[in-house]
């Protein structure tokens, strides 16, 4: 009912965006099990399975299980400029300097900031382009304080559930670099989260699916979890 | 029967650690004739199992490492051609919250690594030098302690560590390091030595170190003190005969360390700095003559490397290092220059996300700007990774060295050599 009298509102472009990314960051935390799988031009497949920990809008952390060649790699985001690799053959943390941030997280198609950031609205300013029955099509552009790898992104966002069912990114030179398919929604307790994620890189024609296999929501995550002494631990 | 259940028990034993590891296949190949050593190829099995739960954890890590071995007589040609040395590279149990809240105990044959800067951490002095790979600098054994680690608010901790026993380095196998070093004296090559080991039989050789880390607007630190054995032994007598030298015996002297380290960033540019201040407690006299005496270590010392790096949008990832004082390197009030300045560099590229990455390294040395010509020293070391499969790749380089005077690297000079290396993870 709720989500019926919201088509009747009119929403200026920002407002939709800080819908998205309340949605988003709805949960108070969550603790994730996911699955990646790294799909070639040539058809050939790599696995990647890792567990991801989040709480609030920063703070996250990522370990890999999974293949044995990068498993127990830790990856911690405390803030934007706070990012701390763990690296257990060397037994040693090491800090990532931002300009590591846009590159690919570990050969997939999303960079370090794609999976550290979500504050949408920190970084962009939104305006409507279009819309249709379904979704309302945003253009994002970065903010000139934010320090974001795309020179636009365009948003269609599901106006059911006010997350996005895909994201088009342009690169610095306006050109269509990947596309974000959020391919599967669930419903856990009483929030939208998305079950999987499908990003191609337009470009060198490569895609990486994001599976969710297991999530819990507000299960209560200490901060204890988003620690360096805790990154050395959860490998 | 017995075996089937001996066999039943194992497998569950087994069954509840995990166990992952890595198979490494090292080929060095020399390019100069001249070259008087062996190559020192040799290849690793590591094997590294692990249980626990939120409360403990047990960790094993077992390294096989096989030597290349050619007979030099008739006899010899029977033999195996590998020599075989095992390792329990580490073993340690740790408890979180041990005693109270906060502290963490972990206790066994452990690496502890020190200091933020890129592989050459000086402050790095809690564990020994492994240079079975003399070219793998900065890779370090580990050594039986005990770590206390209190955790406090605002992102610092503060660790206590007890080494109840000195361990000694890991040299090469198949040749004498200090002699390619050119550490010392041309006059004591080929001479016989003996290393006087620090008595293990009670605590009155211990070691100990403190340590906090903690975080300024958003810049990593730490500040460290460390009492104990220096890793590389040093002369302590010579044996003169009929003004021949016989034999050299070695020890290794004592040292007070205290290291500070820091590690952040400035407009996207990862920066980190890693001083150590060094304070001989040894005295170490020897005399190559007797007219002569020379004191080697008594003055204190500073060594430090400062760097940054950088990654390129879609382009290369550079990482630049000065260091002032080498790993190994020990000051000397009455021989000059001691401490050598390095100029380390680093340019990497990858692609086809990651299955293909060239690198770039040099090291370069300069003893004297004003005498360049003669006073030099570098490698370039070129190097290609291809990831095969996941768990799969392979890393073939050169390392080119080249050097005048009384550089680190003209010692090294004639050992210019290709490498090729298969890893494999499980």
């Amino acid at each position: 009912m709720i989500n019926f009298l919201f088509l009747f509102i009119m929403f200026t472009g920002n407002e939709i965006l800080k819908r998205v990314e309340d949605t988003y960051n709805a949960p108070s935390d969550r603790v994730s099990e996911i699955k990646m799988l790294l799909l070639e031009s040539d058809g050939s497949k790599k696995e990647r399975e890792m567990k991801i920990w989040m709480k609030g809008k920063y703070k996250k952390l990522f370990v890999f299980k999974n293949p044995a060649e990068v498993k127990g790699v830790g990856f911690l985001v405390l803030s934007d400029e706070e990012l701390y690799l763990y690296l257990p053959a060397f037994k040693k943390i090491r800090r990532i300097a931002s300009s590591l941030k846009n590159e690919s997280f570990m050969g997939t198609d999303f960079s370090y900031n794609d999976l550290a950031k979500s504050e949408f609205t920190k970084n962009y300013n939104a305006e409507i382009k279009n819309e249709n029955e379904k979704e309302y099509i945003l253009e994002l552009f970065p903010k000139p304080e934010s320090d974001v790898e795309y020179s636009k992104l365009i948003m269609f966002v599901n106006k059911e559930i006010f997350l996005p069912d895909s994201v088009k990114f342009f690169d610095k030179g306006k050109n269509l670099f990947k596309i974000m398919r959020n391919k599967k929604f669930n419903k856990i307790k009483d929030y939208w989260v998305i079950g999987e994620i499908e990003m191609e890189n337009v470009k060198d024609k490569h895609k990486t699916i994001m599976i969710t296999l297991k999530e819990d929501l507000d299960t209560g995550l200490s901060d204890e979890i988003f620690t360096q002494r805790n990154l050395k631990r959860a490998e | 029967m017995k075996k089937i259940f001996s066999l039943f028990i194992l497998t569950g034993f087994l069954y509840s650690f995990e166990i992952n590891g890595e198979g490494n296949i090292n080929n060095f190949y020399f390019i100069k004739d001249s070259v008087k050593l062996v190559p020192y190829n040799f290849h690793e099995l590591q094997l590294n199992i692990k249980n626990g739960s939120e409360k403990y954890e047990f960790y094993s890590s077992f390294v096989l490492r096989a030597f290349e071995e050619k007979g030099t007589n008739l006899e010899k040609l029977s033999l195996p051609s590998f020599k075989l040395r095992t390792h329990l590279w580490e073993y340690y149990l740790s408890i979180y919250d041990f005693l109270f809240k906060n502290l963490d105990l972990k206790v066994g044959k452990q690496r502890i690594a020190w200091g933020k800067a890129d592989k050459l951490n000086i402050t790095d002095v809690l564990n020994p030098f492994d240079f079975q790979n003399p070219f793998d600098f900065g890779k370090k054994y580990s050594s039986f302690s005990f770590l206390f680690d209190v955790y406090l608010p605002k992102e610092t901790n503060f660790e206590v560590t007890f080494l109840p026993n000195f361990s000694p380095p890991l040299f090469p196998e198949n040749f004498n390091f200090f002699e390619i070093l050119n550490f010392y004296s041309p006059l004591l090559k080929n001479v016989k030595d003996t290393i006087i080991y620090p008595e293990n039989k009670n605590f009155k050789n211990s070691m100990y170190a403190f340590k906090i880390n903690s975080k300024i607007l958003k810049f990593d630190f730490s500040l460290s003190y460390f009492y104990g054995f220096d890793n590389l032994p040093i002369f302590k007598n010579l044996i003169i005969e009929n003004d021949t030298i016989k034999k050299i015996e070695y020890f290794f002297p004592k040292m007070h360390m205290a290291g500070f380290d820091f590690s952040g960033e400035l407009k996207g540019i990862g920066i980190w700095g890693e001083f150590g201040y060094f304070i001989p407690r040894d005295t170490v006299i020897f005399s190559l003559f007797p007219s002569t005496p020379d004191t080697l270590l008594s003055s204190p010392y500073l060594k430090y490397i400062i760097g940054f790096d950088y990654n390129f949008k879609n382009g290369p990832y550079i990482n630049f290092q000065f260091n002032h004082g080498f790993l190994f390197e020990r000051y000397s009030p009455s021989i000059p220059n001691t401490l050598h300045d390095y100029y380390v560099l680093r340019i990497e590229k990858k692609f086809l996300r990651e299955k293909i990455k060239f690198g770039l390294s040099g090291i370069g040395e300069v003893l004297n700007f004003k005498k360049l010509k003669n006073n030099y020293g570098y490698s370039i070391i070129p190097e290609f990774l291809y990831k095969i499969h996941d768990n799969l790749e392979m890393k073939i380089g050169l390392i080119n060295i080249s050097g005048k005077g009384k550089t680190l690297f003209n010692s090294f000079k004639d050992l210019d050599q290709f490498y090729l290396n298969l890893k494999v993870s499980f």
